[in-house]
């Protein structure tokens, strides 16, 4: 379960820093690491908490991943040095599709 | 050591933690029980593929069988237990379904009785059946080697809809409930297109 964790985490943290930091062309290092990290947090939360607490599939699917953009792109809105809540969605939602569209691909 | 470096190592140790201590039955259930199908030809090789190896329903399945379901006729036949394909897991070779010479068209193969709902209420749904597109016309001296006999039309009705995923029960429903990655992708979407615009309106007013 945990090598199991750990590779679905490297997968996303593979896609979405990448993805993040070209959303923001002047700062790219900083938001990487912003990626990183909140990135990092709420995948444990989606694979330890929410999955513990989730009565469904649909319902630890839809919370978890709606809610890890959200969650991430607040945490670009706030990082990121001109606050800008469309740019920060924008990044959040690209970056989310790709590592979930992965995790559908390989981690079957 | 400054106050930042122990939190992190904390957070770390915390999380490895409760990873290691989530429940076993998830490590099992990246995916639902399904079925891989493979054509080559006129031939049609399906492999149950469940997601506990170790409780498998394969072939020859004794819970009622296979049934193949032409999607151009609508006629459902019953598979003949005719087993075989490589080795896959548990050492058990030859446990997927072989149908020989199928006419060309869109079929979908499942079992007669579906797999159970995963127990794991995380778990992804399972599937009710596979597709198949067989391209090939079928050659008029076709002939199965692995049975000697028609198949035979099935009498009851396929336990499926149009849907190949089992709806679990859940408080989304059957249509949002089966289809949670679509609406992931839908909301992912419109969030993505709600940033663009703003991306764009802050731009007109500098």
């Amino acid at each position: 379960m945990l090598a199991r964790t750990l590779l679905a985490l490297l997968i996303t943290l593979g896609l979405e820093v990448p993805a993040v930091a070209l959303f923001y062309p002047q700062e790219r290092a900083r938001m990487a690491l912003a990626c990183a990290g909140a990135t990092t947090f709420t995948n444990v939360l989606m694979n330890t908490v929410l999955l513990r607490m989730a009565t469904s599939y649909a319902s630890y699917l839809l919370v978890g991943e709606i809610s890890a953009v959200l969650l991430e792109a607040a945490v670009y809105v706030l990082v990121s040095k001109r606050h800008e809540l469309g740019r920060a969605l924008l990044a959040s939602a690209v970056a989310n599709s790709l590592s979930f569209g992965a995790g559908l691909i390989f981690m079957r | 050591m400054t106050r930042a470096p122990i939190l992190v190592l904390v957070a770390a140790a915390v999380a490895i933690a409760l990873v290691a201590t989530t429940e076993q039955a998830s490590a099992n259930c990246a995916a639902g029980d399904t079925f891989s199908v493979q054509v080559q030809g006129n031939t049609v090789t399906v492999c149950p593929d469940p997601t506990d190896k170790n409780a498998a329903r394969v072939c020859p399945d004794s819970q009622g069988g296979m049934l193949r379901q032409s999607l151009t006729s609508a006629a459902v036949v019953h598979l003949a237990q005719s087993c075989g394909g490589a080795e896959r897991y548990q050492g058990a070779a030859n446990d997927c379904y072989v149908d020989e010479c199928v006419p060309a068209g869109n079929y979908r193969y499942g079992f007669a009785t579906p797999w159970q709902n995963p127990s794991c209420s995380t778990c992804p749904p399972s599937q009710y059946f596979g597709e198949a597109e067989v391209v090939d016309a079928l050659p008029a001296d076709c002939t199965p080697s692995l049975r000697s006999t028609e198949l035979a039309p099935y009498a009851g009705t396929v336990p499926w809809g149009d849907e190949s995923d089992m709806c679990n029960e859940s408080a989304w429903g059957c249509s949002l409930g089966s289809h949670p990655r679509e609406v992931v992708f839908g909301v992912n979407a419109l969030l993505a297109v709600f940033g663009g615009l703003g991306m764009m309106r802050r731009r007109r007013s500098r």
